[in-house]
């Protein structure tokens, strides 16, 4: 009875604290959960600047490859109409020339300011060799922040801390009713069998809530 | 004598076995006689006294755990606000960035609207200079000159970046890197303040866990004290209260300690200087660039020792800052630099910045301080940082080169060949699926400039590992230099004769191929280039790879490669030396060295006049300049310069016959006031053809201004228009290289 009385005393010594540390660890898992949670709204929040930054580079190069298409196209044109009246109006081909040569010249101006793109050049469709997809994929893989910033998966671990809190406190319950049973155990000094029971199921509960708890800490780890 | 023996049985009776039932009587026979002693009930007195006290230690670790609830709720609530705090700043620098961005747009816009009216001008200049003097239509034209001339100066004022202002394309040689790279300093500083709430949120979240612990432990502590007043067994209760008592004890230490922890304020001093450091390293193109940054980070680091990022950019300041190498992925750092860099980057690392990024530039940092100081425990090192780098982020090719390498540094050829492979596949296709083929040559070869440079160190630092690294250094090229995954070709051709000329603006090399079929041969040139007085080759990208190989008229091959123009900034080639190695299908097959004497100049672009061209340093831009039409560079005192023209003409000029000539001839009657003296052509030189920027037509000539030589060339483009390069100085001038190489370096440029 002594013996019994002791093994009581340890189990319930036992159960006490091992449920205030998953009771700390619980909360350390939902304050892990909180951060992750922030975390990816915050990282949501800096992949959208990275990519507006790289899509304001992008748009502001097609609004350039617009103004440089007109001039490029119409120095074509004005080619054109010069090369088909040369013949009957060399002076007006002349005229004309000049205005295609200084078109070119305006379309050469805009070259430098492109900044996704080193330079453009007016393709045979009429249409302007600037592929903004591609210069988008060049930019976001230049951009390695824009690669390690990853919401989902930070969303993804918030999932993970809070499906770990819930185990944490499924664990203490185990923990509160093993000390509600070994408390009972205690209480029913008198009566071996009930009291024996009682240890029994308390130290079941003990031993399903260790376990239980180690496996989650694997788990996490 | 019975009396005796009770008193023996009593005294080896463990207090704590419960009593038969005789002993029951007897204790309680006693009991009742001491009772009586006393006069009265003496157990239920003790056994008031005791939950008495029990009762008062309850209602303090009661006080006690109140307490702790409050200050776990006020942590939470803090760390909550300070997460807010972050998300807000989150928020706004996203808000900020986008919205500096389309600012620094509008101005942006209007300067190009300057520029193109500035274009307008020059192109109405350059037409009325064409219509005849003095008629309606010559008027007409400078009208329209002037009218254009005063738009583009209302838009210039109009907008803040001015030419010649701080981030002006004439102080900016990165135009528009540094204007735009500004326009984010405010969303860095937001970002550098939503790291700071972030790390303040962590901390105050420590404690919170803390009061949480310190909860569970009084309730413990709580529960035990109840079970002492409960039981009947004396060694239990005692137990009880003891474990109890400890708890207690501990909880109130701790949690004393715990609240005695400060939060640290947020600085915002701290943030601007990080944001400062950011945009300073951002728009750095040299060694003053990337001291002024780290200047910054220290400072930032000096007001908050716990900001992560600032460790980072330190790093990255200090790293590059100590490198000569500006192309390309940079290797060749001193030593001492290295271990600053590494020291900063791991220091970011604890901070909790553990991504790809930092742990990939471990890697090489390890690895080049390893290779060069012989450190066995740093190349391990590199080794576990660049396997968690391929673990976070196993698309990059350059963390799979950088695997293969320290493989190989630690001699372990099989993984190395392993890692390559990776690498090769990675760099060929995107995410290195093959059915996605990347395409991207340029990319490609930088990849593979980087690989053969920390090839090329390590070969320095470990010469018994030649073959294996000429051995890796060729299957690369065979793969990524060639842009594929499959075996190279096999091939009786050979490469003869090799002539290596290195002008200031671009390479070339010539050679006999005898057996050469385009079709089945790959030939890739790899540039290295070595500074005076460095020991480390880097390769240069810009200038390397297998494309641009044609036939030479005067017989043999030849690749002539562009490196003024395609550097950012714009750079011409650096002074030192410079080794040629051909690759023919993944063989080398040959390799030569040479050391140009031009010296150091800079880069000159003129995108308007369809030119690029190379001068000295301290030389200024010309005020004349019309955009379309003009571009110089003068000394400060004038007596030396360079100019390069563009006259757009009617296509019926081109039939004229020797129109370079004459254009040059007229330019240089009519613009003489661009030299210090009128210049006079030197007939006995003559006017001779030869190469100018791979213009038809070409015309050389020299003229003399009384104390100095103006030598100039023209020739006609394909579009019908005359271009000019003209160089000049005085006669002692004219015997340096300086001379010959501004004009070498002038090529077209669009």
């Amino acid at each position: 009875m002594a013996l019994l009385g002791v093994v009581i005393a340890v189990l319930i010594g036992l159960s006490s604290v091992l449920s205030a540390v998953v009771a700390w660890r619980a909360s350390l898992s939902a304050i892990e959960a909180g951060r992750y949670e922030s975390l990816a709204v915050q990282q949501q929040a800096r992949r959208a600047q990275l990519e507006r930054e790289l899509e304001g580079i992008v748009a502001q190069d097609l609004r350039l490859a617009t103004a440089y298409r007109e001039h490029a196209a119409a120095a074509r044109e004005l080619q054109q109409q010069a090369h088909d009246v040369r013949a009957d109006d060399p002076e007006l081909a002349d005229e004309l020339d000049m205005e295609a040569a200084g078109r070119r010249s305006q379309a050469r101006s805009l070259q430098p300011f492109f900044v996704g793109q080193l330079g453009v050049a007016l393709r045979d469709d009429g249409t302007v060799d600037y592929d903004a997809d591609r210069v988008l994929r060049w930019l976001r893989e230049g951009e390695l922040e824009l690669r390690e910033l990853r919401p989902d998966d930070t969303l993804e671990l918030a999932n993970v801390a809070d499906r770990r809190t819930l185990g944490l406190i499924g664990v203490a319950a185990i923990f509160v009713g093993a000390l509600l049973v070994l408390t009972l155990a205690q209480v029913v000094e008198r009566r071996l069998g009930l009291r024996l029971a009682f240890t029994l199921l308390g130290g079941v509960l003990v031993g399903v809530g260790a376990v239980t708890f180690m496996a989650l800490g694997v788990l996490a780890g | 004598m019975t009396a005796r023996l009770d008193r023996l049985r009593r005294m080896l009776t463990p207090r704590h076995a419960l009593p038969t039932p005789g002993d029951a009587v007897e204790e309680d026979g006693a009991g009742e006689q001491q009772a009586e002693r006393s006069g009265g009930a003496p157990d239920d007195r003790r056994g008031d006294r005791f939950a008495g006290a029990i009762a008062v230690v309850i209602a303090v670790a009661t006080l006690l755990a109140a307490v702790a609830g409050l200050l776990q709720a006020e942590a939470a609530e803090l760390a909550e606000d300070d997460r807010l705090a972050a998300t807000r700043s989150a928020l706004e620098a996203a808000a900020s960035a986008q919205r500096g961005q389309q600012l620094a747009q509008v101005e942006y816009q209007s300067y190009i609207a300057a520029v193109e009216q500035a274009t307008s001008a020059g192109n109405a200049q350059l037409r009325s200079m064409l219509a005849d003097e003095g008629s309606g239509r010559h008027r007409q034209l400078l009208l329209e000159h002037e009218r254009w001339q005063r738009l583009a100066e209302v838009s210039l004022a109009g907008s803040e970046i001015g030419r010649s202002e701080e981030y002006g394309p004439e102080q900016d040689p990165t135009f528009p890197r540094r204007y735009f790279a500004a326009a984010r300093e405010e969303s860095h500083r937001l970002n550098a303040l939503q790291d700071a709430y972030n790390e303040r949120a962590n901390q105050i979240d420590e404690r919170g866990a803390a009061y949480t612990a310190i909860l569970a432990v009084l309730a413990v502590s709580v529960y035990l004290y109840v079970l002492s007043v409960a039981v009947s067994a004396a060694m239990l209760r005692r137990s009880f209260v003891a474990v109890a008592s400890l708890m207690l004890a501990v909880a109130a230490c701790w949690m004393g300690l715990t609240a005695l922890q400060t939060a640290p304020d947020i600085r915002e001093d701290a943030a601007a200087a990080y944001a400062a450091g950011r945009v300073a390293s951002e728009t750095a193109h040299d060694s003053a660039g990337y001291a002024d940054a780290r200047r910054h980070f220290d400072r930032a680091i000096e007001l908050r020792p716990s900001f992560g990022p600032a460790y980072l950019g330190r790093a990255d300041a200090i790293f590059l800052g100590a490198s000569q190498q500006r192309g390309g992925l940079v290797s060749l750092v001193p030593v001492d630099a290295l271990r600053a860099a590494r020291a900063d980057t791991t220091r970011a690392r604890e901070l909790g910045l553990a991504t790809a990024q930092v742990e990939g530039r471990l890697g090489f940092y390890a690895f080049a301080e390893g290779i060069q100081t012989g450190d066995m425990s740093a190349l391990e090192a590199s080794l576990a940082a660049t396997t968690r780098a391929l673990r976070l982020d196993p698309a990059e090719p350059v963390y799979w080169l950088n695997l293969g390498l320290v493989h190989l540094a630690l001699e372990r050829p099989t993984d190395a060949q392993a890692a390559y492979t990776d690498a090769a596949k990675h760099a060929l296709y995107v995410d290195g699926d093959r059915h996605q083929p990347r395409n991207e040559p340029w990319l490609e070869q930088t990849w593979l400039a980087g690989a053969l440079t920390d090839l090329e160190l390590l070969a320095r630092h470990r010469p018994h590992l030649s073959g294996l690294v000429d051995g890796t250094k060729e299957w690369l090229v065979g793969r990524i230099g060639a842009g594929t995954m499959d075996q190279p070709e096999q091939s009786d051709a050979r490469i003869e004769d090799v002539v290596v000329t290195i002008f200031p603006g671009q390479v070339q090399w010539q050679a006999q191929i005898p057996g050469y079929q385009p079709e089945r041969d790959v030939i890739s040139a790899q540039w290295y280039h070595r500074l005076p007085g460095a020991e480390g080759w880097a390769v240069m990208p810009e200038v390397s790879g297998r494309s641009g190989i044609a036939a030479d008229p005067a017989g043999g091959y030849f690749q002539l490669s562009r490196y003024l123009g395609l550097t950012q900034p714009a750079a011409c080639m650096p002074p030192g030396s410079y080794r040629l190695e051909l690759y023919l299908n993944g063989q080398r097959v040959a390799s030569q060295e040479v050391e140009p004497d031009f010296g150091v100049l800079e880069a000159a672009l003129a995108r308007d006049i369809t030119m690029a061209y190379c001068r000295p340093a301290d030389w200024q831009p010309i005020e004349e300049q019309v955009p379309g039409l003009l571009h110089g560079f003068t000394a400060t005192d004038g007596y030396t310069g360079v100019y390069g023209l563009r006259f757009d003409l009617p296509r019926s000029f081109s039939e004229v016959p020797g129109l370079p000539e004459l254009m040059l001839g007229s330019m240089m009657g009519s613009m003489t006031d661009l030299f210090p003296a009128v210049p006079v052509l030197v007939e006995e030189a003559g006017t001779t053809d030869g190469y100018f920027m791979g213009l038809s037509q070409t015309a050389w000539q020299w003229y003399d201004y009384g104390s100095g030589w103006v030598r100039a060339a023209a020739g006609l483009d394909e579009d019908g228009a005359v271009l000019i390069g003209i160089v000049y100085g005085p006669y002692a001038w004219f015997d340096s290289p300086v001379a010959d190489a501004i004009h070498d370096s002038m090529v077209r440029h669009e």
